[in-house]
């Protein structure tokens, strides 16, 4: 549904450096990383509010940045939760919103209101966290947007709205239709439901897979100090050292056939193992 | 169906997902020939990704205990019991391998364990 390719941004002190993935349709992909990664910065140049020196994306085969007015109608973009004309009640706001999409469908925006609880009569400043971040997701989805981007959604949402917007975001491509990419640095909240995972890690893409193929092929190692040994380290991702022993991240293939004679154990990875050490790795 | 997710598991989720079903389709709860949900209906009522579930009735194809029609959906098979005598055999030393450590752990000896097994099972 979405392909970029190859985008490139350079600021002073940060760039963009090839930034290549794609997001299929019916299917939630995660997009991690540390804050200052370059997440926001993806994905406004996806969107073309921070113009990429190099690269083009691609939406529904036909170039975004091109069709820009059109593409734009089936995209909805969720900087955070809502927060524009914060003094204005939730109805007012609606009023002109829907003026600028084609197919806005009052009856749809008025079932996720119903749903979220959310009372139009109120000023947005008055909505909470969770309410304004629904907000966003209910006014994306009545203009029919086939692609969700999300940027942080789930930051400053309390564990039950968080839970109540990873419900509806898995209902949004249950359909097998439209797609999410959601990006956090709150890894658990992909843990369980993202289907595919991008990794970026100052600007760069280190990592685009399966969630389960990028889980299966890293593993966490555990041991002593002595388990820790040169040839060890050498097959290790990056590790940290405490003061009974250690713990690393290895590639699955790397520990192959190094059975070591120590009393290491290993298990799977999280996401937020995989960013912790392979942000280690580079502060090497 | 029941599929219970032990998130902080070592086991892959889609690995504890296909043997929970393979064991309920083998002791008979899923009925052969019975229709399963479909594989987004299962990921959305779980909050598990569609992939994963996905390939947890792979593993279930594989082992000859489902079959999909395409564009119908996956059904349990009608004889699952068939050749699967072998694969019993695999998911329980697979079991026992993981637990083996824990018995090591603790010193336990062999004969130790065997008295265990006689007793308890």
């Amino acid at each position: 549904m979405l392909v970029v390719d190859g985008l490139v941004k350079a600021y002073p002190s940060f760039s963009l450096q090839d930034v290549s993935f794609e997001v299929p349709a019916g299917f939630i992909t995660g997009f991690i990383g540390a804050n200052g990664a370059g997440k926001t910065t993806t994905l406004k140049s996806i969107m073309n509010i921070v113009r990429p020196d190099a690269g083009s994306v691609t939406f529904e085969g036909r170039d975004l940045h091109e069709h820009q007015a059109q593409a734009k109608q089936r995209i909805g973009f969720l900087l955070g939760p809502v927060d524009f004309y914060p003094k204005f009640p939730v109805r007012t706001v609606m009023d002109v919103y829907r003026r600028f999409y084609e197919h806005w469908d009052d009856e749809a925006f008025a079932g996720y209101l119903d749903r979220f609880r959310i009372d139009d009569r109120k000023k947005i400043s008055e909505l909470s966290t969770g309410m304004r971040v629904k907000l966003g997701v209910a006014m994306a989805l009545s203009h029919d947007a086939q692609l969700l981007l999300l940027d942080e959604p789930t930051s400053g949402l309390d564990p039950v709205a968080r839970d109540e917007l990873l419900d509806l975001i898995q209902e949004v491509v249950e359909d097998g239709e439209r797609a999410v990419l959601f990006s956090t640095h709150i890894t658990s909240d992909l843990d369980k439901c993202a289907d595919y995972i991008v990794f970026i890690r100052d600007g760069e893409i280190i990592a685009r897979d399966t969630k389960d193929d990028l889980i299966a092929n890293h593993i966490v190692v555990k041991g002593s100090h002595a388990d820790l040994t040169d040839e060890l380290q050498r097959r290790l991702i990056s590790y940290k050292r405490h003061a009974y022993g250690f713990t690393g991240l290895a590639r699955t293939a790397d520990l192959a056939g190094h059975s070591g004679a120590g009393s290491w154990q290993t298990e799977a990875p999280d996401l937020e193992s995989l960013m912790l050490y392979y942000d280690l790795e580079e502060a090497r | 169906m029941d599929i219970v997710i032990a998130e902080r598991s070592d086991t892959p989720i889609y690995e504890q997902i296909h043997v929970q079903l393979a064991a309920q389709i083998l002791n008979g709860r899923l009925e052969p020939s019975s229709m399963l949900p479909s594989i987004r209906t299962v990921a959305r009522e779980l909050g598990i990704s569609v992939i994963t579930i996905k390939k947890a009735w792979e593993l279930l194809e594989a082992d000859d205990l489902i079959y999909t029609r395409p564009g119908k959906g996956a059904f349990v098979s009608p004889h699952p019991r068939d050749g699967l005598t072998a694969k019993r055999h695999t998911f329980a030393v697979e079991r026992f391998r993981h637990d083996a450590r824990f018995y090591r752990d603790l010193a336990i000896t062999r004969d130790e364990l065997i008295d265990i097994v006689k007793q308890e099972y």
